[in-house]
Order: C-alpha cells, then sequence, then structure tokens
C-alpha cells in the first residue's frame, strides 16, 4: 500500500518542470521591488518541492514530511513579497501532508491555518495589496480542498486493497472446499466398499468358506485399487486443473464408468440396475466426472441407508443436457436419514454441479417411499 | 473610548467570565449544541464586521493581526479541548430548550483551562494594543472579537468530537 504513495518516474518529472518554471518566474518578475531575502527564501521553498518528491520517492516519509512542513511555512511567509508564486510549493505542502494518510488530518489542518495567517503576516513588510493578499489566501484555501480529496481517494484505494485481499482469501478457502469434496468422494467411496468387504470376508472365514473369501478378497483389491487410481486423477486434476479440464471425455467412457459403478455395487452385494437411453454426446470431463460422483455417491448413499435395496439409475441423454436419476427404496429402519438425504456427499454433489460450466443442479426428495436423486448438467 | 465600546468590553468580559466558571465544573457535552454556539457566534461576527468596517480601510497589517488571533484563538481552542477530562454520565439526559441533545458524557477543562483561557485573552489585549499603536484597528472591532471567540470554541468542539469519537469506538 506505501508503494501508491511513492511518486512515479513520471510525477517526479513533472515535479521537477513545475519547480523550474515556479524558479524562473520568481527570479524574473519584479525583481526591483522585491527584498532578496524573500527571493531566496521562495526559492529555497522550491527547491524543497523537489527535494520532498525525491525523498518520497527513495520512501523516506518522516524527512518528506519535514520538507511539506517547511514549504508550507516559508512558501505562505513569501507568498505575498512574490506576488503570489510562491503560494504554489505552500499549497503542494499542503496537499502532500493532507492527502497522506500516514500524517495525522491534526496536522494538516493546523499547518494550514498556520501558513493561512503566515500570508498576510508577510504581505505587511512587503506592503502588499489586501485583495492579492486575500487571494492567495484563497489559493492555500483550495489546494485544503484538494489534500482532503486526494485523502479520500486514497482512503478508497486502500480500501479497494484490503476487498482484494479478502476476495484472495475467500477463493483459497473455496479451492479448499473443492479438495474437501474430492478427498471425499474417492476416499469414502472406496474404503467404505472396502469395509463392507472386509467384513464379509471375516464372516466368510469365520464359517470356513476359504474359496468364497478369497473371492471377496479378490474383489477387495478390485476395489482398492480402482480407489487408488481415482485418488491418482483426483490428485493430477489439483496439479493441473486447466490441462485436466480442456479435454473432453468421450460418452461411451462416461456410460462404461458408471457401469463399472454398478457392477462395483453388485460385488458388495447391492442390487443395481442402470439405463441409457437417448443422444449420447462427449462431456467436458469436469462434467463427466461430477456425473460419475454423483452416481458413486448414491451408491453408497443406497448401502448405507437402504442396504440390500434394489437401485435404479437411468441416464437421459438429450438434446441441451444429461440428466441421471438414482432412486431407491426409503428403509423403514431409517426413515429420518433418508429424507434429511444424506450428509457432506449430496452437498458435495450439489457443490460440484452448481460449479460446472453452464451451472448444473443436483435435486434430492424423498417421494412416497422412494428416496430419488437427480443430477443434470448442461450440455454446450 | 466611546459609551459603545465600554459597554462591549463589558459584555464581552461578561462572556470571558461565564466561559470561565463553566470550565471549572462538570459539564454535560452536548455535541449539537457545541457545533451550533460557535457558529451563532461566527455568524453575528460577521454581520456586525459588514456593517462596522469598509473594505477599503482594510490593511494588509489587519489581515495579519486578525489571522494570527484567529490561528491563536484556535490553537489555544484545540488545546483546551485536549485537556479536558471527560467522564460518563450515570445516564444519558437530554439538554437544551426541546431536550433535543442528548449528553452521554460530561467534561470539566479544570484549573489549566482557565490558565489558557486568560492567557489567550492576556494576548488578545495585548496584540490589539500593539496593532493599535501599529496603526491597525480592525481586531478590536467587536465582529472580530466575536470571530476569535467562535474559532476557539469551534477547535475545542472539533476535539472534543474526536477525542468523543474514540471513546465510542474503544466502548465498542
Amino acid at each position: 500500500m506505501n508503494v501508491s504513495l511513492r511518486p512515479t518516474l513520471l510525477s517526479l518529472a513533472l515535479t521537477v518542470v513545475g519547480a523550474v518554471a515556479v524558479g524562473y518566474g520568481l527570479v524574473t518578475s519584479h525583481t526591483g521591488q522585491r527584498p532578496v531575502w524573500a527571493l531566496a527564501v521562495g526559492l529555497a521553498a522550491t527547491a524543497l518541492w523537489v527535494v520532498r518528491s525525491v525523498l518520497a520517492r527513495f520512501g523516506q516519509r518522516v524527512p518528506a514530511l519535514v520538507c511539506a512542513v517547511v514549504m508550507v511555512l516559508a512558501g505562505s511567509f513569501v507568498a505575498a513579497p512574490t506576488n503570489g508564486i510562491a503560494v504554489v510549493p505552500a499549497a503542494v505542502g499542503i496537499v502532500a501532508l493532507l492527502g497522506d494518510l500516514a500524517s495525522p488530518l491534526w496536522l494538516g489542518f493546523g499547518l494550514s491555518a498556520v501558513g493561512l495567517a503566515l500570508i498576510p503576516v508577510g504581505a505587511v513588510p512587503a506592503e502588499a495589496s489586501v485583495p492579492a493578499v486575500l487571494a492567495e489566501m484563497g489559493g492555500l484555501v483550495l489546494a485544503v480542498f484538494a489534500g482532503l480529496s486526494r485523502r479520500q481517494f486514497r482512503r478508497a484505494e486502500e480500501q479497494a486493497a484490503l476487498l482484494r485481499e479478502r476476495d484472495l482469501t475467500l477463493r483459497e478457502e473455496e479451492s479448499r472446499v473443492a479438495i474437501a469434496r474430492d478427498l471425499h468422494d474417492v476416499l469414502a467411496h472406496s474404503l467404505g466398499g472396502l469395509v463392507i468387504q472386509l467384513d464379509a470376508v471375516d464372516a466368510l472365514l469365520e464359517s470356513g468358506a476359504v474359496d468364497a473369501a478369497r473371492t471377496r478378497v479378490q474383489d477387495a483389491r478390485g476395489l482398492a485399487a480402482d480407489g487408488l487410481a481415482d485418488a491418482r486423477r483426483a490428485v493430477a486434476a489439483l496439479r493441473e486443473p486447466a490441462a485436466a479440464e480442456s479435454a473432453p471425455v468421450d460418452s461411451g467412457e462416461v456410460e462404461s464408468a458408471l457401469e463399472a459403478l454398478v457392477a462395483a455395487h453388485r460385488g458388495l452385494g447391492g442390487r443395481a440396475e442402470l439405463r441409457i437411453h437417448g443422444a449420447p454426446s462427449p462431456l467436458a470431463a469436469p462434467q463427466a466426472a461430477a456425473v460419475e460422483r454423483a452416481l458413486q455417491e448414491a451408491l453408497s448413499n443406497a448401502r448405507k441407508h437402504a442396504p440390500g435395496a434394489a437401485v435404479t439409475a437411468s441416464l437421459a441423454w438429450q438434446t441441451d443436457r444429461v440428466r441421471l436419476t438414482v432412486s431407491n427404496p426409503v428403509s423403514a429402519a431409517h426413515p429420518a436419514l433418508a429424507g434429511t438425504g444424506g450428509g457432506h456427499g449430496l452437498e458435495g454433489m450439489r457443490e460440484r454441479f452448481a460449479a460446472l460450466k453452464p451451472p448444473g443442479s443436483v435435486a434430492a426428495s424423498a417421494d412416497g417411499d422412494r428416496f430419488t436423486v437427480t443430477a443434470e448438467a448442461v450440455l454446450r | 473610548m466611546t459609551l459603545q465600546t465600554i459597554g462591549n468590553a463589558l459584555l464581552i468580559l461578561l462572556v470571558i467570565g461565564w466561559i470561565g466558571v463553566r470550565q471549572l465544573n462538570w459539564r454535560p457535552v452536548a455535541l449539537g449544541k457545541m457545533w451550533r454556539s460557535p457558529l451563532i457566534f461566527a455568524v453575528v461576527g460577521a454581520i456586525l464586521l459588514a456593517q462596522q468596517v469598509k473594505p477599503a480601510s482594510i490593511t494588509p497589517l489587519d489581515l495579519a493581526v486578525v489571522a494570527g488571533e484567529l490561528v491563536l484563538s484556535l490553537a489555544v481552542g484545540a488545546w483546551m479541548g485536549a485537556i479536558a477530562h471527560f467522564r460518563r454520565l450515570p445516564q444519558p439526559i437530554a439538554t437544551g430548550k426541546d431536550g433535543r441533545d442528548i449528553a452521554v458524557y460530561e467534561s470539566r477543562t479544570g484549573a489549566l483551562g482557565l490558565v489558557l483561557w486568560v492567557l489567550v485573552i492576556a494576548v488578545r489585549v495585548g496584540l490589539d494594543v500593539l496593532a493599535g499603536l501599529a496603526g491597525s484597528h480592525l481586531a478590536s472591532a467587536t465582529g472580530i472579537i466575536l470571530l476569535v471567540l467562535a474559532a476557539n470554541r469551534l477547535a475545542r468542539t472539533a476535539v472534543f468530537a474526536a477525542r468523543l469519537d474514540r471513546h465510542a469506538a474503544l466502548a465498542a
């Protein structure tokens, strides 16, 4: 934020041009009637104008502040003897003081008042005319307003920077939530399936059915391998989101992934059926992932809340959208759970579809004795 | 010294004494009223000035003396505002004729405030005398006296307002 307070090279150059013009005016105009000391003080104030800018450029805040104070005092005092020319460095000093958020407001106001009083004081020995003195004081008053407006502008700038910072934090938070979602989808599914398989293995071994247990262990190995592949894909997508999102996914690939999920569900002892209709079209990678994760999550939920019940899944390709509907009977034992529609999983599903471009939607409803999740992605 | 000048002087002495006594006592702080009274002083002073002083008769010295007095008055007013003590009233009270100003704090400037007040008057009188010797008579005009008073009260009120703002921000 301090960077904006430092003058650019251009404004430094303009300062030099302005100071040279004022210095030239001081030296050339009405030299006869003016005492030498007034010229010297006026030139010194003008030189300090440049010095202040250079100091500010190099971040020397306090010396720059002192320069501004001296500019106001010296410039105001010799404003009348120099026919008002020296009021320019004084006004610049006031704008600098009032426009600097780090210097207190009372200092700017106090110095403005002192400067305003010094103009007529300096006018006494010079025997300047009253209207001229009043005009010089008016110039200083204008500088006060300019300084205040500059201060206001800087404050607004500071607040805008603060807002940008908050926005960044918010975005980081969003990406963290997205990572949490991916972790949940990948890990909860495969680890949950593994637990079921291993329980079954335990039971089978206990009853001595070694062969059946062996089959289960192989299934469990397949599930773990799938989960590992999923986790690798998720990590790759997090590493290079652009590359992962740009490539479209073939509809056949999506359908076979869904079939694999249903097959895995059957392998875990569930009953499920997937129907696909409509004319397929390719999906964007995030859309394909969202649809796959939605079915995965719905099947996980069905296993959790309505174990053993038949799940009906359908994928409908329409001209402008693809809709996945998963429906299962509500188990009488957990009506409350079915009504709430799950915890992180459904929420994550909603977030995932809402984050799609163009945004999709997820609806969950307990319709009579069936719980239905409908997820829709809009095709481009 | 005309009768009018003596009358003015007496009136001003009265106002000065009144303000001096009030500095030593705890007074409820009603910012609305505190802003209003200096503005009224200033307006009355400006009107009197416009009636009494011909613009053509003003010299740079007049301007210098008046500007100096105004700055001094502002500075002392701000100083008074800075040394004032605040304390919270047991409960907010309504002040003013129709009770539209609510005072939450009361304040007292104390003995140092009185000293400052005497000092500013002494400096003013001294400046007036010096300026009169040097040929400037604008500063002794009643309008200017009121303007100087207004500047003093205005600066004090501005400092009060800033301090009470900070107080409120700290309390919140």
